[in-house]
């Protein structure tokens, strides 16, 4: 199982990739946040290759803020913005989001954590429990950035493929939204799997999520013609 | 009368709470390259709908299962 993080890593930064190159030829600040959601996502699966092969404190700290706390809450910041676009009301949840972030970047970097443990022919979710020490705090942030992600993310993809179906147009759009809902809930699916104590399901359900978000993202994309 | 139904104006349309045949009434939709109608067939009438709410029951099952591991109602890690 070992080598999932490698194929996800490289699935992860092709499509990091080919939104920011999105955002720079259209502009939008929902495909400069998915981008910013996506490296995350990137880093976070470069952190289990990584901690796959030699064990580091900083890195399993990085795999534990990009990947648990912050990738899906930045995903969802980018849909929360291509969603309601006149309001500043996504402007204030962005800036409400950076300076969470913030703040779940110094709670994790100051937490102690014990290194001894560690073995890495085992998944980093399998260990980190036993490793780093998470405060009260920093639980309820990881499962509060974890909600709004998932329910803007994933709720935002059906809710665009439910108005493309109810309007019957667009289809490559319709069917792409159902593909990014589908791979979004995939590493929430894992995460859920993780606590129930299968922890290799995580790093399929990243794999799986990485590659139908991204053939969701080409689907939604190819052929469109309207500027944004 | 021009006809401008992309992605986001039909969103925005949505939350202005205005109905879209209302913006194109009078107007042949399907005769603009832009629109992209499809028709209806048995995939995106019977399949699509079920793929949504399956998705949703998936969604919804997430929220419930780390709500209720959350309160300690069930004992997960």
């Amino acid at each position: 199982m070992n080598f999932l993080p490698y194929l996800s890593t490289i699935v992860t930064f092709a499509f990091t990739v080919a939104v920011y190159n999105r955002y720079r030829q259209r502009g939008g600040m929902h495909s400069l946040l998915w981008a910013i959601g996506l490296f995350f996502y990137g880093i976070g699966t470069l952190s289990e290759v990584i901690l796959g092969l030699t064990f580091n404190v900083f890195v399993l700290k990085i795999w534990y803020l990009t990947g648990a706390m912050l990738t899906a809450a930045w995903l969802g910041m980018g849909t929360v913005h291509l969603l309601i676009r006149k309001s500043n009301a996504a402007w204030v949840i962005t800036w409400i989001l950076t300076a969470v972030s913030v703040l779940a970047a110094v709670l994790i970097f100051t937490a102690p954590a014990v290194s001894a443990s560690y073995n890495v022919a085992l998944p980093a979710s399998a260990q980190y429990k036993d490793i780093l020490t998470r405060g009260g705090l920093t639980i309820l942030l990881t499962i509060l950035l974890n909600i709004y992600g998932t329910l803007t993310l994933v709720g935002g993809a059906i809710y665009s493929a439910f108005l493309f179906w109810r309007k019957k147009i667009l289809a490559n759009r319709m069917f792409g939204n159902i593909l990014i809902a589908a791979g979004a809930l995939s590493p929430a699916l894992g995460g859920t799997f993780l606590k129930a104590g299968f922890t290799d399901m995580l790093y399929i359900s990243e794999l799986i999520g990485a590659i139908l978000m991204f053939i969701g993202f080409v689907m939604s994309t190819t052929g469109s013609t309207v500027a944004e | 009368m021009p006809i401008n139904n992309d992605w986001h104006f039909l969103l925005k349309d949505f939350f202005r709470g205005q109905a879209l045949k209302e913006r194109t009434k009078g107007v042949n939709v399907s005769a603009n390259q832009h629109s992209r109608r499809f028709s209806p067939n048995k995939l995106t009438e019977k399949i699509v709908p079920a793929l949504l709410v399956v998705l949703v029951i998936v969604l919804l099952a997430v929220f419930i299962i780390i709500g209720l591991s959350s309160v300690g109602l069930i004992p997960l890690t």
